[in-house]
């Protein structure tokens, strides 16, 4: 799929996606099965600096699994979020399902 | 003075976001606050367009953006239920759907959200839906 790339790594406690390009309904798949698989594993971190746009199939994905996470003991973040991010979640009136981060120490 | 736009028209498909979202990318009289807003409110409505309505004709979707203090974005397209689209946006709810694994119900509050006002026109051939952000 086009426009969307995901790079995973692996920390102690956590798992982490790096996520640039567009998170829309046209690109939305691979990033829902990686979510949703990590979150079942282990604490997720989605550093979200470089998306330029996510829409709400993205976001309806982001708030599914922090349900997922939280009936598991696992924890999602969101980290360093780009401003059409932050702007995209605060829309939604459900910025307070998200812990925002900006480093990973703040996992470890 | 001549108002300063930006137009495309693209057909309701969904690998067409990304032409859209580059169109916006590209408007020249956008700041890159209202180029944000720009970019989530007109792929969500494109999106919308996209997976729910039913084309009259198989005109293409056209979007408009015009330079002002606040943009002022028009999307004009073929449609028979355009009251499905009216009503979808005075009720949005967000709510969990299993057959799909996520929320659904958020684009239209996002869109309500990021404008300061949406008007829904309906047409004889064409509906439109203003909206100034």
């Amino acid at each position: 799929m086009e426009n969307i790339a995901i790079v995973e790594k692996n920390g102690p406690n956590y798992s982490l996606l790096e996520v640039s390009g567009t998170i829309n309904s046209y690109t939305y798949t691979e990033f829902q099965a990686k979510v949703y698989a990590l979150i079942k594993q282990t604490n997720l971190v989605l550093d979200m600096s470089r998306v330029v746009n996510l829409s709400s199939s993205g976001l309806g994905v982001l708030m599914a699994a922090v349900d997922d996470g939280e009936s598991l003991g696992h924890k999602l973040y969101i980290m360093k979020p780009s401003e059409v991010v932050r702007l995209a979640i605060e829309s939604t009136g459900f910025s307070e399902m998200f812990t925002v981060i900006f480093a990973l120490t703040e996992v470890i | 003075m001549k108002t300063q736009r930006c137009s495309i028209r693209l057909a309701p498909r969904l690998e067409n976001l990304t032409a859209l979202e580059r169109f916006v990318a590209q408007c020249p009289f956008l700041d890159q606050t209202h180029r944000e807003r720009a970019t989530l409110v007109v792929t969500e409505f494109f999106d919308n367009i996209v997976t729910h309505s039913r084309p009259r004709t198989p005109f293409p979707v056209s979007f408009t953006l015009e330079k002002a203090s606040a943009p002022r974005i028009v999307i004009r397209y073929s449609t028979m239920n355009f009251h499905k689209m009216i009503r979808g946006a005075r009720s949005a709810h967000p709510h969990y759907e299993a057959s799909s694994a996520r929320y659904r119900g958020l684009g239209l509050l996002m869109c309500r959200n990021l404008s300061s006002s949406i008007v829904y026109k309906k047409g004889l051939l064409r509906s439109s839906i203003v909206i100034i952000l």
